[in-house]
């Protein structure tokens, strides 16, 4: 919409991009100090883009999410860094600014479905009030409206599920009003919160085809964040691999995945394979990932690295490789 | 379900989450009343409540004399079936007396929860949502507030205004304010937290969306049991307010003037202080029953959960 105008410094990259992060930072007040737990974080989404944010809990991928939203609520702050949504910086925004482009612009799906929504109302109501936020039509139009979402995420008998309350609805059913009511007004990213985390396996399949599905019909761009990087896998074309609130790698998903680079990201695929290939023994990677208020002084992933070496006691900046990712490691 | 209640939110706790069937336990889906009817003091508490209501209400029925007619030749009677409960020095009818002034009592109580209900819930909904500097100054002014013991509140602040009914409810009401808004607040704080208000947030919605769709229905049952409980206890100081001669003026009736009224008399008249007592004892009581009976069915301290 307004992107040529006010996107003037950010030209170049920022052209042909729905979300652009750069050096992201956001910490954290506890009493006199401050807990660092996004350190610089960088990534775009292209149009129609897909972008997968992976990684064990605690490294910052869900506090990165919600920097994006603007719904990072005291004691948390943005320190740094820079968010820009469809060339506008959204860092610094008034609240109100913020409360018109959530919804319309980008739009958040959460991890737990049954309690993302309230208890107290009908699931037309939930979706209707999403559509209402931002468009002006009448109750009926909205809700006319939010049966057609209600199909489009593979809800068969919308009319009957408009006028029931979500304790009456699975986990599943509950996900896909959700992802509804975050289409509602068409927004250009979605942004995708362990969305697929707490449903059963069975479930977690039909709803990945759903998002899926959507991806390719109405070309919303995607950030997919989740602890799973074979689940990531299945839906992003670009994988940023996050650890200790730093990127240790990205790239396009078939590079990432096929020959990763980082000892972190080769750990997570081994971690993955060896659950879902039945070698018979699981791999994990030792250790834990560190207290954010005692992050190592270089590399955060060094305390656990089988490749550690005395170099990375400083931190490794995010290098290009030949083949267009980029690694924050010594090794490359 | 027809769509225009689509909108309507469910009283928190109520009918919805007791429809869950689950499984193995074969406890049958209790609606709402009929839970309540199972409490003994929720229906003690009705009881009472009627037999002082009731009457308060039909007063024009049941009582062929006016509260302010006096009759000379008839001071001091007691109780008897032509005078229910007896007359005062001035001969007037204390059944005619108790029914009206519960009027003055009870109705007073009402505008006090009223009136002290909606601007603590509304500084409750606003510094529990809102928090920071706005938040932080309405929570210190109500702590200032509690930190006075009510009755020395609303004494002080009859003083100034001067002795009248208005002044009275105002004054109880000043009382009630930081009451509601500390539990408003309390509970405000907990449901802005909540994935679904955090989900409705993303989607673009406003603080004042917020507050009035999510938050307030979500404090409602809170609200309900507060003003419940202090209903009774509004009723008893404005009747301590009257006792004391800051409330309602003579001649027109109220229970706590009364009982100040009939104190003088009370070893030739026992009937004057003891009826008037006893209604504002009735409705206190059964009041404050229904209240716990709703604290317990409620709970509001799950509140939203």
């Amino acid at each position: 919409m307004t992107a040529p105008a006010a996107g003037a410094q950010a030209a170049g990259t920022a052209e042909h991009s729905v979300l652009e992060v750069r050096g992201l930072r956001t910490y954290f007040r506890r009493g006199r100090g401050v807990i660092k737990i996004v350190r610089g974080v960088s990534f775009r989404v292209g149009r129609s883009g897909s972008v997968g944010l992976v990684g064990e809990s605690g490294s910052g991928k869900s506090l990165t999410a919600l920097s994006v939203m603007g719904l990072i609520d005291k004691p948390g702050f943005i320190a740094g860094g820079e968010i820009l949504l469809n060339g506008r910086e959204l860092v610094g925004m008034p609240e109100a600014e913020l409360a018109k482009i959530r919804g319309r612009d980008v739009a958040m799906v959460f991890q737990e479905p049954t309690a993302a929504l309230n208890p107290l109302y009908r699931i037309g109501s939930q979706v209707a009030e999403a559509i209402r936020a931002h468009q002006d039509v009448s109750r009926d139009q909205a809700l006319e409206q939010a049966r057609h979402l209600l199909e489009l995420v593979g809800i068969n008998d919308a009319g009957r599920v408009l006028h029931q309350y979500p304790h009456q609805l699975s986990g599943g059913m509950c996900q896909r009003v959700t992802i509804a009511a975050a289409l509602a007004n068409d927004p250009g990213l979605l942004i995708l919160d362990e969305p697929t985390t707490a449903l059963d396996t069975t479930i977690q399949a039909q709803i990945l085809d759903i998002i899926t599905d959507l991806k390719t019909r109405l070309e919303t761009a995607i950030v997919f964040v989740s602890h799973d990087i074979s689940v990531v896998a299945q839906i992003c074309d670009e994988l940023v691999v996050m650890y200790g609130g730093r990127v240790m790698e990205n790239g396009p998903t078939e590079q990432v995945i096929g020959s990763p680079k980082h000892p972190y990201t080769q750990g997570l695929i081994n971690a993955a394979m060896s659950v879902s290939g039945g070698t018979g023994r699981l791999e994990s990677i030792p250790g834990e990932v560190p207290d954010p208020q005692r992050m190592p002084p270089g590399c955060p992933f060094e305390p656990r690295c089988p490749r550690a070496m005395p170099q990375c006691a400083t931190e490794p900046p995010l290098t290009a490789l030949p083949d267009g990712r980029q690694v924050a490691c010594w090794l490359y | 379900m027809p769509t225009d209640r689509m909108d309507e939110p469910l009283l928190a706790g109520a009918a919805a989450p007791l429809e869950v069937a689950v499984p193995g336990v074969e406890d049958e889906p209790l609606s709402r009343p009929a839970g309540l009817l199972r409490q003994g003091n929720f229906v003690v508490g009705v009881v009472l409540l009627a037999i002082v209501v009731i009457p308060v209400l039909l007063a024009p029925v049941l009582s062929s004399v006016g509260p302010d007619v006096q009759n000379p030749s008839a001071t001091f009677l007691g109780p008897s079936l032509g005078h229910l409960m007896g007359t005062d020095q001035y001969g007037r009818s204390i059944w005619a007396r108790v029914l009206y002034g519960g009027r003055y009592t009870i109705g007073a109580s009402v505008a006090v929860v009223v009136l002290g209900g909606i601007v603590g819930t509304v500084l409750g909904l606003v510094a529990g949502y809102l928090q920071g500097a706005v938040g932080f100054l309405i929570m210190r002014v109500v702590d200032l507030l509690l930190a006075f013991p009510g009755i020395l509140l609303a004494l002080g602040v009859t003083a100034i205004l001067g002795p009248s009914l208005v002044n009275a409810v105002i004054a109880v009401a000043i009382v009630a304010v930081p009451l509601y808004a500390r539990i408003v607040e309390g509970a405000a704080r907990e449901i802005r937290n909540l994935p679904y208000v955090r989900a409705s947030r993303a989607l673009g919605a406003g603080p004042r969306h917020i507050i009035v769709r999510h938050v307030l229905p979500g404090a409602l049952p809170a609200i309900v049991v507060q003003t419940t409980i202090y209903l009774g206890i509004a009723a008893l100081w404005i009747a301590a307010l009257g006792y004391l001669g800051l409330g309602v003026q003579p001649p027109t009736p109220e229970w706590g003037q009364m009982v100040s009224d009939g104190q003088a008399s009370l070893s030739i008249a026992w009937w004057g202080t003891v009826f008037p007592g006893a209604f504002l004892a009735a409705f206190v009581v059964g009041v404050s029953l229904i209240g716990d009976a709703l604290r317990d069915r409620l709970n509001p301290t799950a509140a939203g959960s």
